[in-house]
Formats: C-alpha cells, structure tokens, sequence
C-alpha cells in the first residue's frame, strides 16, 4: 500500500515538474479563475461556447495559448503599452453559426484599462454609447458587424458579432457579463 | 518602433543625395539602393474598382468579383486571356501553387471573400489541375476559423496549414509548403490597417505566417526581419502574384469600409505601397492623418532589392 502511495506521489510531483517546463513562464493568477464560469453563467439562451477558452499573457508571463502576439500580432503592441498582463479569448455560436467573439482584457489596474478605453488605437472614434450596467460602453456598428467595448475593475471587454441583427443577445451577454464580473 | 519617413522625405532625401554624390556613391548599400531604384524599371500595380462587387453587407457578387480578377490579370500582363496572363507570369501546367491568405479575424472580419477565392482557382484552373493549388495558413484551424474547410486529399483545391505540412525548412526557416511542396507562390493579402509599429499587415506581414511560431514575434519592432522574411529565396523567387483582397478592408484599425477594389501586381514592395495609397486615400477623405511608408517597405526596396516604393517608379492601372 505504501509502495503505492509512493509511487502516486512520484508520478505527480514529475507531471508537475513536466508542467513547469513545457510553460517555464505561465502564471494563470493574474485572471480570475472564477472567468470562465462566468463566461458560461452569462450565455444568453441558444447561445454556447464554439471552443475551449483561449489564454494569452506577456512574454515575462506567457499563458496557456501563447502571447497577445500569438493572438492579435502586431495588434497587441497597444495594449502592452497600457499595462496589458493577459487576455481570455473564446467564440460563441449559435444554432445559425452565427459567431460572437469575447475578449476580456486584464489591463493590470482600473486607471490603466480607462486609459486603454480611452484610446483611439483600441476604440477607434465612430461609436455610439450605450448603457451596459452602471457603465458607458462604446457601441460600434460597421455593417455587417457590431461590436461593444466596455470595461470594470481592472478589466477592457470586447464582445463582437459579424451579424448586426444580433444586436439583442449580444447587449443581453454584455450587461449579464458586467454584472458579473467582480 | 517604426522609424517615420513619409514618402515626401524619403524622395527629397533620396533624390537630394544622388545629386550631390553623383556616382560617387557606389558602395553603401543605402545609395546602391536608391540609385537601383532610381534606374530599375517600373513596377505595373492594378488597381481594379467595381462598386458592385460588394455590398455594404458584406456580400459579394462573385460574378463582378471573378471579372475584375481576370480583367486586372490580363491589364497587368498585357494579355488578352486569363491563360495566357497567367502563363506570362511565369505558370507552367505542373506548377504548385502554394497561396498564402490571412485569417486572422481579429476585430472585423477580413479573410479573403469566397467569391475572390473560387475566381482565383477557377481563373488558375485554366492552366494547373485544382489539386496543385494549396491555401495555406499558420495552422490549419485558423484556415477553419477563416471560413476554409480543411482538404489533404487528392481531388480538388487543397488548404491546410503549416503544422500539417512535414515542418519547415531549416535553412530557410520558412514552411515546407512554400520551400518543398510549390513550385510558385501566390500572395493573398487583405487590406488591413493596423496602425502602431506595423502600420498596415499586408503582403509583407502576411508571410510572418509562413515561419515557425517562434520566429513570428521577431517581425515587432524589427522592419529589417519583416523584409529580410520576404527576400528568402523560396518566397523571393517562386512569387508569382501579389493580390490584395481590397473588397473591404480597414482604414484604422478596427474601423472597416468597402473600398470595392482588387490590387495586383508582381512587385511586392510597389503592390503594398499602391495598397497603402488606398487607405490613404480613405484616412484622407476621413481628415485622418496619412500613413507613413513604412520602413520594412524602404529596406525592402533598398537594402534587398525586392521592388519599388519610389512613386515615379511605380505604374498604377486603375480599371474602373
């Protein structure tokens, strides 16, 4: 019985040594871990998720899928600027294959995330606002596309669909997720 | 970090230094640079517009769209077939074309149309069998996330990724599609602006997804790498076409508009500077300040010799 404890002990302190290696640099605690039930919680119905959620840190703290640069290439220079620690990346669908992307930014501090807010280099110039929660967000509509920025604490949300016909379920998912991110 | 010369600066400064050292300058790779520029021929850009070939939806007619293709072949060729255009660019019936698209739909959506991609292979089927023609991507689920459905087979057009693709050539450091699988090149670009230190990804940027993931971040910051990338020989010598799906595209980023446009050309550098100039248009129409040229462009032109950014060395067709 012992030699079999034993043995568990092993084979999990060397997975364990495995996992430290093959990600020398993640650190998963900078986001909540609490973010992907609450992903699920917010779903609107007839909603759900296309893909496992997605994690992209910095280079000094690289999550589960890579970098922001794995991500959003030459894109992500911005968001570092402004303090960027990690993202989570998921594509919700529904029955139509209509697509909805979610990003959730964690911009380090609230200060940092109104100033990633605040540039145009995030959220460009052409945007309405709306109420989302207790919050203004920006409203974005290019046809065929719509998309939100909003943000809370210390994090920057995008919420997108490429179907502007979309816009109920998609304001539903935005105030749902303010609400419950903490 | 990008360093800012606007094309204004970059001719008075060129054009100033040749007056003053005369043939003096002769070693410097720089002046070698300019002074080949100076003296090449000029680089054919067509720049194909067609209002109906896409609505503010997003949905094209893939009649118009297949039209202005092979319409923008022939101008650019000077032929009066799609065949035999693309037989002056340099295809033979058992060449495989490897073509390399971006998928990467970050904010808007701007993967090549479906109509622009079945005009390009029915327009290039009119020379090779659909089978030797591979789209191709960094992973074959970015190709999925794209709107590609996946084929290895041995019947019709190919499209798969990198990561299925026997790895990447050592030397070249570029995927085994581009240096062992094609024989030529096609250049799939969208039209996108991305502002920041890459101002625009287009024809260079696109082929960051042809190397092994843990070069692609050496393009940041590194416009030298982004023009060294594109001299690589296999890139280099097998490019046939450069083709920017300019049907919609962004003028910032993340901020879309239909330009309704195809842009095509041989040269790189010239096509991505035409390609600029488009969205340079709109940021002016907008009253958004003009784009840079890009310094990855001045070294491509320059220091590699890959084409022209000088715009009196640049020819632009406009097909209306």
């Amino acid at each position: 019985m012992k030699v079999k404890m034993m043995r568990v002990l092993m084979i999990v302190c060397l997975l364990s040594i495995l996992t430290l290696f093959t990600h020398p640099n993640q650190n998963k605690e900078i986001l909540d871990p609490n973010l992907n039930n609450i992903i699920f919680d917010a779903l609107p119905p007839g909603l759900e998720m296309s893909r496992p959620i997605e994690y992209y840190g910095t280079y000094e703290k690289v999550q589960k899928n890579g970098t922001i640069y794995d991500y959003i290439n030459g894109g992500g220079e911005v968001y570092i600027k402004h303090g960027f620690q990690a993202v989570i990346h998921t594509v919700i669908k529904d029955k139509y294959k209509n697509r909805f992307t979610l990003d959730i930014f964690h911009m380090g501090t609230p200060a940092q995330t109104q100033a990633a807010f605040n540039d145009t280099a995030i959220c460009p110039g052409k945007f309405s606002t709306i109420l989302i929660g207790t919050s203004t967000a920006k409203l974005y509509h290019f046809e065929p596309d719509l998309f939100i920025y909003f943000i809370k604490g210390p994090y920057l949300v995008y919420l997108a669909s490429d179907n502007d016909k979309l816009r109920e379920p998609l304001l539903q998912f935005a105030t749902q997720l303010y609400q419950s991110i903490n | 970090m990008s360093k800012k010369i606007s094309r204004r600066d970059f001719l008075k400064t060129g054009t100033g230094t040749i007056a003053a050292l005369g043939t003096a300058a002769t070693s410097f790779s720089l002046f070698d640079g300019i002074l080949n520029a100076q003296t090449s021929p000029r680089s054919t850009v067509v720049i194909a517009h067609d209002p109906q070939a896409i609505d503010n939806r997003n949905q094209c007619n893939a009649d118009i769209v297949s039209r202005m293709l092979n319409r923008s072949l022939m101008a650019l060729t000077t032929q009066t077939t799609p065949a035999q255009a693309w037989t002056t660019l340099g295809l033979s019936p058992n060449d495989v074309v490897a073509i390399k698209v971006n998928c990467n739909t970050w904010t808007v959506k701007l993967t090549p149309h479906n109509e622009l991609v079945n005009a390009l292979c029915q327009s290039l089927g009119l020379v090779i069998p659909l089978n030797n023609i591979i789209f191709y991507e960094r992973t074959t689920s970015d190709l999925i996330s794209g709107g590609f459905t996946s084929n290895r087979g041995k019947t019709g057009v190919r499209y798969f990724g990198n990561d299925q693709a026997n790895g990447y050539d050592e030397k070249q450091r570029l995927t085994r599609i581009v240096t062992d699988l094609a024989t030529k090149i096609i250049n799939l670009a969208s039209l996108k602006c991305i502002e920041g230190d890459l101002v625009a990804s287009l024809f260079f940027k696109n082929h960051i997804g042809t190397l092994p993931d843990e070069d692609m971040p050496k393009c940041h910051g590194n416009p030298d790498f982004l023009a060294e990338v594109n001299s690589r020989p296999a890139i280099a010598q097998k490019t046939l076409l450069n083709l920017c799906d300019a049907l919609r595209g962004t003028y910032r980023r993340g901020v879309p508009w239909y330009p309704a446009a195809l842009v095509m050309g041989k040269d790189p550098v010239a096509s991505e500077y035409a390609a600029f100039e488009l969205i340079n248009k709109k940021r002016q129409q907008e009253k958004i300040a003009p784009l840079e040229v890009p310094e990855h462009l001045l070294l491509a032109q320059n220091k590699y010799k890959l084409g022209n950014c000088t715009p009196s060395r640049i020819q632009i067709l406009e097909l209306k």
